[in-house]
């Protein structure tokens, strides 16, 4: 068993934080937005996280406790986003979704310009502070917010501007702003896990949070299904164990099986791996068959 | 000036295959709706296939292109037919990314492993004929043919959208496909038609690519999507002309600017057209159709 | 003071107005009509008055305030609320959760509240869940409170859209085409229920082509064509006016067919091209 742990534990690590990337693409959907922005945002905040982390290194002081890094990811996070939000949201939908693509590719060209700040095709080395026991505390912080949005006043908000938006207006919802937030909240989680990834890889070049993460963040959340917050996670969870299964007959082509997943997965399963409808219906119809007998 | 022509040409070829590339993406896009992240990976197969028949099977330079733009087509054929046509039904844009995300992971899985997870050449001995030495400007064959083909293959597939029935009929499909059925049209057939045409010109763009820039890999398919997506936005989506135009702009403003202003700058200069174009005129320079503003 | 007043109110699209000058008023506490072939601009003038488009010149006042400078999710609280032609439900969302979010407009949370667990949402939530059974038991569709929204069947969402609709606690209520595709025992339900709501001191306004639905319901009826204002009086007064009854079973409708007539006539002296259908 601890044979196994020593293997797999920093898939699992990986898995979780790219549960975190995945539910920041979740909450785009959520209120509407096909967004994958927050991977730009996650790679702006590990910077940062990681310069200064090495500035202190490097004049011989110790580096700043886990905690604030993780703070300043989630702030330059959120701050990025908010910022960002402005001209990005008064986009159409489709519009919105090409840009915040171009975010993350711009995200890689600004880290390879400011070389000075960020070592560019060299990058930065990342001390890594976390301790495997850390993630699943973080996760379960995340999920606990998640829980609460759900049933809250500005999760039924969040839906409403997805579903009709008109509708939600002459409700008295603020559509824009509740996509601002949505938004941002996505930065903040973006921000939080690109420090983690950062830390776990120990390296922070600008590839390190690009397209293929993004894709592969939102392609989680919808495989795991988009409709509620454990799917991303367990999304993630999948995308990553899966291909470890098929990894002795398919060796290092074992991402293939990914691929066939999500196509499958879309053609017969669009909702997801997780889906609420298909779970609440289940248990009225349990209900009704209790009450019957 | 004998620098700043050649760059122009350097730039120019380079902007043909962007522009051959984003036309083959662009038609897509603009007629059935998909942005599809796998279609760069199309064009290295079109460069894969390629080089193997030459390698392995020493094709000369022209039945070679002709492999690849049929093994291309065939997968564009096949990736629509067993991942996109099921969707077709209840068409919406997360549900076609999250599917050609996954045709991507397939697609780039079997390009490394074929390749064997290295970078590859053409033989130099391939394209035969000389340099283009005229006035002291430079150009490898393989930039020529990127400087005629391109453009041809532009005028041609407008004139087959504009001029041919085939052409109106893809349009027709692409702006409802219920009514071009009502219509008599068969949809699958153009369908059909509109995916081998965009897939095969993908192929051609990665073949002349790869011989053009010494490079057959997956990554070169990459480039071609991220700035051929880049070229369809600048020059416009819906139109074929745009696409084509934006790579030539692209390509061109890439190699220019990396000689004149720094050699770091040329992916910024791109993609801050891109997002400024995507900010203040998203229907590109020649484009027409506008989505729907958000409410 | 009435609860709406529509001033020389022009929508234009480009070449077309779809509403034309037109000036109505419902005094507060009435339930009114607003009656009119299709296309005549009705829903034009719903969503104009509704905040969720906006007119090229005029004005709107809602209980005497103007409200050309507000914004769509303002109108809210100043009292509007509107059901909608093609009924526009949440998908996803369970039949309480609709009312639930038309209740939250009142509550006093903000987002901080929503994303970390406190006593104060917990209360806020609990009173609003308890005042949405409420209101589903007032539409009597409280059964249905758990069951996904969109598996409700045609009559029972509209239903669900009114008690959505009430629940913003408006002044002033907009119908559009509540009863449409029911039948006669159905729309008597929803006149019904309108009625009751009446009662509780709400301004009604609806939008409707049944006009037995109207002449039962409402105490007044405006009539538009075209965009353009035809009469305003009693129900009887309308229905029985030859302007009306001209409009609705379509006096212009005659003479294009005149005109249609003449025309194959005309044509027929030079090629026989077979039957006009009109």
């Amino acid at each position: 068993m601890s044979q196994f742990w020593d293997i797999y534990s920093i898939n699992v690590e990986f898995a979780l934080v790219l549960g975190i990337f995945a539910l920041s693409a979740y909450l785009g959907l959520w209120s509407g937005v096909l967004s994958l922005a927050p991977i730009a945002f996650g790679a702006g905040a590990a910077y940062v996280s990681a310069r200064l982390a090495y500035d202190k290194i490097m004049i011989g002081e110790a580096n700043y406790p886990l905690i604030t890094h993780l703070i300043v990811g989630m702030v330059i996070g959120g701050l990025l986003a908010w910022v960002t939000s402005f001209p990005l949201l008064r986009l159409g939908s489709h519009y919105l979704a090409l840009a915040t693509i171009t975010l993350v590719l711009i995200a890689r060209v600004i880290a390879l310009n400011l070389d000075k700040y960020t070592g560019g095709t060299i990058g930065i080395m990342v001390e890594r502070q976390i301790r495997f026991w850390h993630i699943p505390i973080i996760i379960g912080v995340v999920s606990l917010v998640f829980a609460c949005l759900r049933k809250s006043r500005f999760g039924f908000a969040m839906d409403a501007v997805r579903e009709q938006p008109e509708v939600a207006t002459s409700l008295g919802i603020n559509v824009q702003r509740v996509r601002r937030y949505a938004f941002t909240f996505a930065g903040v989680l973006g921000g939080l896990a690109g420090v983690m990834q950062a830390q776990l890889v120990q390296y922070l070049v600008p590839e390190t949070m690009y397209v293929e993460l993004a894709f592969i963040a939102i392609a989680s959340a919808v495989l795991g299904g988009a409709y509620i917050w454990v799917g991303p996670l367990i999304g993630a969870l999948l995308y990553t164990a899966i291909p470890e299964f098929v990894e002795p007959f398919l060796g290092a082509s074992k991402n293939i099986v990914n691929g066939a997943l999500l196509v499958i997965i879309m053609i017969f399963r669009q909702r997801g791996v997780i889906d609420p409808v298909q779970f609440r219906n289940l248990m009225m119809r349990r209900r009704s068959r209790r009450a019957e007998a | 000036m004998r620098l700043f022509l050649q760059q122009l040409l350097n730039g120019l070829a380079l902007g043909s295959a962007y522009g051959t590339f984003a036309m083959s993406f662009g038609l897509i896009f603009a007629t059935m709706g998909i942005l599809n992240v796998a279609h760069g990976t199309i064009a290295t197969f079109g460069a894969i296939s390629g080089w193997i028949v030459v390698k392995q099977f020493g094709f000369s330079f022209i039945p070679a292109l002709a492999v690849g733009v049929a093994v291309a087509a065939t997968i564009g054929i096949l990736t629509d037919r067993l991942a996109f046509q099921p969707l077709r039904a209840r068409a919406n844009t997360l549900g076609y990314l999250i599917t050609s995300i996954g045709v991507w992971i397939v697609l780039i899985s079997l390009g490394e492993t074929a390749l064997n997870h290295q970078i590859e050449v053409f033989p130099p001995d391939l394209l035969s004929g000389p340099r283009l030495a005229a006035t002291d400007i430079y150009l490898a064959p393989g930039q020529v043919w990127l400087l005629v083909v391109g453009p041809i293959a532009a005028i041609a597939l407008y004139l087959v959208l504009t001029r041919t029935q085939i052409g109106s009929m893809i349009r027709a499909v692409g702006f409802s496909e219920v009514w071009s059925r009502i219509s008599g049209v068969s949809t699958t057939f153009v369908i059909l038609s509109t995916v081998a045409i965009s897939a095969g010109l993908a192929g051609l763009a990665g073949y002349l690519s790869s011989i053009a820039f010494d490079n057959v890999s997956v990554p070169l398919g990459e480039g071609l999507l991220l700035k051929g997506f880049a070229a369809v936005v600048v020059g416009g989506f819906g139109d074929v002309r745009g696409a084509f135009l934006g790579g030539l702009i692209i390509g061109t403003v890439e190699v220019l600017g990396a000689q004149y202003v720094s050699g770091q700058f040329r992916d910024v200069i791109t993609f801050g057209l891109l997002i400024l174009f995507l900010l203040f005129r998203p229907e590109g320079i020649f484009g027409e159709i506008r989505f729907g503003a958000v409410r | 003071m009435n609860a709406l007043d529509c001033l020389s109110v022009t929508r234009q699209f480009g070449g077309l107005s779809a509403v034309k000058n037109l000036s109505f008023s419902v005094p507060a506490g009435a339930i009114a009509g607003l009656v009119g072939p299709n296309g005549a601009g009705k829903t034009t003038v719903l969503n104009l008055v509704s905040g969720l488009d906006r007119p090229t010149s005029g004005s709107i006042c809602i209980s005497g305030q103007d409200t050309s400078r507000l914004k769509g999710r303002e109108f809210a609280r100043l009292g509007i609320a509107r059901t909608y032609q093609n009924m526009k439900m949440f998908k996803g969302m369970s039949v309480l959760e609709h009312v639930i979010v038309g209740l939250d407009l009142q509550r006093r949370t903000t987002f901080f509240h929503s994303i970390v667990p406190n006593p104060i949402d917990r209360k806020e939530r609990a009173a609003i869940r308890a005042e949405a059974m409420e209101l589903l038991k007032v539409m009597s569709i409280d059964r249905f409170a758990d069951l996904e929204a969109v598996t409700l069947s045609y009559g029972l969402q509209r239903r669900l859209e009114i008690a959505r609709a009430i629940a913003t606690k408006p002044k002033l209520l907009l119908l559009d085409e509540p009863t449409a595709g029911m039948n006669q025992k159905e729309s008597s339900e929803v006149g019904e229920v309108l009625r009751e709501l009446h009662a509780t001191g709400i301004t009604i306004l609806v939008v409707e082509h049944n006009v037995k639905f109207v002449s039962d319901l409402c105490e007044t009826a405006t009539v538009i064509n075209f965009g353009e204002l035809l009469m305003t009086g009693t129900p009887s007064e309308v229905f029985k006016s030859q302007i009306v009854r001209d409009a609705y079973l379509g006096k212009q409708r005659d003479e294009r067919l005149a005109t249609f007539s003449n025309l194959r006539r005309a044509r027929k002296r030079s090629i026989d091209i077979g039957q006009f259908s009109t």
